[in-house]
């Protein structure tokens, strides 16, 4: 018996041995290309932090390539920043609550084809949402952001003096929402479904109503899933470039007014500027990627943090 | 499971718009034969004939409807030429033609002495030859104003966000009669940097510069009204937005069937944008031996449309390689006189003889 079982081992050794090469390759190459992409924006930046020194981080407009060249990122990051996080303001209740409803509440059937139906808008490309977004919603979108800015007034979110309204943070935020939402609900939907039928039903023996049963044995269990479904959302809104640049009215303002026109992210502002940037701009261009690449980043680790934080209290619990 | 049915079903989204676009293509390409016949019969008639090869070059977005033209028709004249292009813009299109990825690259604006030297220092003298014009058109979205008349400073009160209401005095003033409204002028201006918006910060600085003080080039700080991708996306915000104005390439506006303005030359007539008043313009504007023509936006002639532009062509004075300088002659020989004649329907303007005598000349003395 034993000899047999050693034989097995010794055979399978080698297809062990290539499976083990060539996956530990893939990581390899992909942890190469992290840093093939790191280095690469490193060298080309080089020059405008030089140029820029510390006002790259304070600098709000972006003229590289003017004879006296100014440009910097505040307010590129902040729209970056403000954009994607409305956008998960709008987008993770609806695909919470849709998630839900398709894996707790619906029947059967009618959560499929709901499902279908989200896996239908993430196919869309992201220009053809740029484009509606132009043509379509955004001028459809005024009256409701001039009632926001009439009757909300006292929120800061809202305060719009102003009183134009048109191509703002808050209409790239709707456009990025929907955008986002098909893969947020998509995964969210995997997580609720990894809940094991006895905590529900456990919950639900106890006496617990549906809500209740969702409350204490679905949305803890899912906790880490959950985090994990909103970072990939917040990385796509962060990155997304075309139909923010084909929406945003492109100033480089800093306030917290969503509703004026205007706003700037760093994806839309290389989409935006690159095809005439000279030497200079093309720089600082690549200098604001390696900024929108640390932003990626921090988002990462923080968000990894928190998965971590989550499941080491539950399993104190 | 889900990512894949994503890629599966994005895939034949992908090959669905291709599919589109492939008979689109196919459809425009049956329209377009005639055109590519006449253009065959007429140019037996060029005297640099046909080259054989393939030619590449990328830059202006302007140029890029006659150009794709004239690479259309040569093409069908010249068997065994292919000519690619692509508008890329004209900052990329430098960049390309510098970096020796394209055979000639195309500017709405010459190249600045650095980008120059940096392109000299790879392949030897650049030559800047004009081969087409066009007119930037200042088009608007106002009800029951036809043919606003707008004198440089008015224009220029209006996009420095100094003239905010549409009845105000200097805009009375330059319409007597018309009925303009108390409501308030929303400005729309190109997000991307642009030739388009260079041309026209060049002009307003030039005629305005007390009111226009943003200066000029590809992309200023605006004071004034909202920004929108390319001329596609202005002339679409301009069509949305009832009391708006915004300024694009003259093909746009016509498309749309947006008001275009007429505007005060140095004459003191009050212009529109045709081939006519474009080549008008040009007629009067300086033209240095380095063909880097300067506009002259004095120009005497009482038909001429100041905001007008030439666009180049930069090449190297010695391509390394001979049969690609051959061919390049042949196709450049064809866009400066044959494809001329395309101009005027694709809304750009004929190069005055004075301009394209001189730039053939300039294209006759690339090496071969």
């Amino acid at each position: 018996m034993a000899t047999v079982a050693l034989q097995r081992r010794g055979r399978r050794r080698r297809p062990d041995a290539v499976f083990r090469n060539v996956s530990g390759g893939t990581a390899v190459l992909v942890l190469a290309l992290v840093v093939a992409i790191a280095v690469f924006l490193v060298a080309k930046a080089l020059p405008a932090f030089r140029t820029a020194g510390v006002g790259f981080f304070m600098e709000r407009s972006w003229f590289p390539d003017a004879s006296t060249p100014a440009f910097g990122v505040a307010a590129l990051v902040w729209g970056t920043v403000m954009s994607s996080v409305l956008a998960l303001a709008i987008a993770v209740p609806v695909a919470i609550g849709s998630a839900l409803f398709v894996t707790e509440l619906a029947p059967r059937r009618v959560g499929t084809w709901l499902g279908y139906a989200l896996d239908l808008l993430a196919a869309v490309p992201s220009v053809v949402y740029g484009l509606w977004g132009v043509y379509f919603l955004v001028p459809r979108m005024i009256p409701m952001q001039r009632w926001l800015g009439t009757h909300l007034d006292v929120v800061p979110l809202f305060h719009n003096p102003d009183a134009l309204y048109g191509r703002s943070i808050f209409a790239a935020s709707v456009v990025l929402a929907i955008m986002i939402l098909p893969i947020t609900a998509a995964i969210l939907r995997e997580v609720f479904q990894q809940v094991p039928t006895a905590d529900r039903e456990a919950a639900l023996a106890l006496g617990a109503t549906r809500w209740e049963s969702i409350r204490m044995a679905v949305l803890p269990f899912s906790r880490s899933g959950v985090v994990g479904a909103v970072m990939l959302g917040l990385g796509r809104a962060l990155g997304e470039t075309i139909a923010i640049a084909l929406v945003l009215a492109a100033s480089y303002d800093v306030t917290l007014n969503v509703l004026k026109p205007g706003g700037n992210t760093i994806a839309a502002n290389i989409a935006l500027k690159f095809g005439e940037s000279g030497a200079l701009g093309r720089e600082a261009l690549i200098a604001s990627g390696l900024v929108l690449f640390a932003i990626t980043l921090v988002v990462n680790v923080a968000a990894r943090g928190v998965v971590a934080r989550s499941s080491r209290r539950r399993a104190g619990a | 499971m889900r990512p894949v049915t994503t890629k599966r079903s994005r895939t034949a989204i992908v090959a669905g718009l291709l599919l589109v676009l492939a008979l689109v293509a196919g459809a425009c390409g049956t329209d377009d034969n005639s055109t590519g016949a006449a253009a065959q019969s007429a140019d037996t008639t060029t005297p640099a004939g046909c080259a054989a090869g393939t030619l590449t070059g990328a830059g202006s977005t302007f140029v890029q409807n006659i150009e794709q033209q004239w690479a259309k028709d040569f093409q069908a004249a010249c068997a065994d030429a292919t000519v690619s292009y692509q508008g890329v813009g004209s900052g990329a299109g430098i960049q390309q033609f510098t970096a020796g990825t394209v055979d000639f690259g195309a500017t709405d604006a010459v190249m600045k002495p650095e980008e120059e030297q940096a392109a000299s220092a790879k392949g030897g003298d650049v030559l800047h030859i004009p081969w087409s014009a066009g007119g930037i058109a200042v088009e608007y979205n106002l009800d029951g104003v036809d043919g606003l008349r707008l004198s440089p400073a008015a224009l220029a009160g209006i996009f420095a966000g100094k003239i905010t209401k549409w009845d105000d005095a200097a805009l009375k003033a330059d319409n007597p009669g018309a009925a303009l409204p108390s409501t308030g002028i929303q400005v729309v201006h190109r997000s991307d940097g642009s030739g388009t918006t260079a041309a026209l910060t060049a002009y307003l600085t030039a005629v305005a510069p007390d009111v226009w003080t943003a200066g000029s080039g590809k992309d200023v700080p605006w004071a004034a009204g909202q920004g929108a991708k390319g001329s596609d996306g202005v002339t679409a915000l301009v069509k949305q937005t009832p009391g708006s104005i915004g300024y694009a390439e003259v093909s746009f506006a016509e498309q749309n069937g947006l008001g275009v303005a007429k505007v005060k030359n140095a004459a003191g007539t009050f212009v529109g944008p045709t081939a006519e008043a474009v080549a008008a313009a040009l007629a009067g504007a300086d033209v240095p031996a380095d063909l880097k023509i300067k506009p002259n936006y004095a120009a005497a002639d009482p038909a001429a449309y100041p905001i007008s532009t030439p666009t180049w062509v930069v090449v190297f004075a010695k391509p390394a390689d001979a049969a690609k300088a051959r061919l390049l002659k042949a196709f450049l020989t064809y866009a400066l006189t044959t494809g001329q004649r395309d101009a005027e329907k694709l809304f750009y303007a004929p190069l005055p003889s004075a301009i394209a005598d001189k730039a053939k000349a300039a294209v006759e003395s690339i090496a071969s």
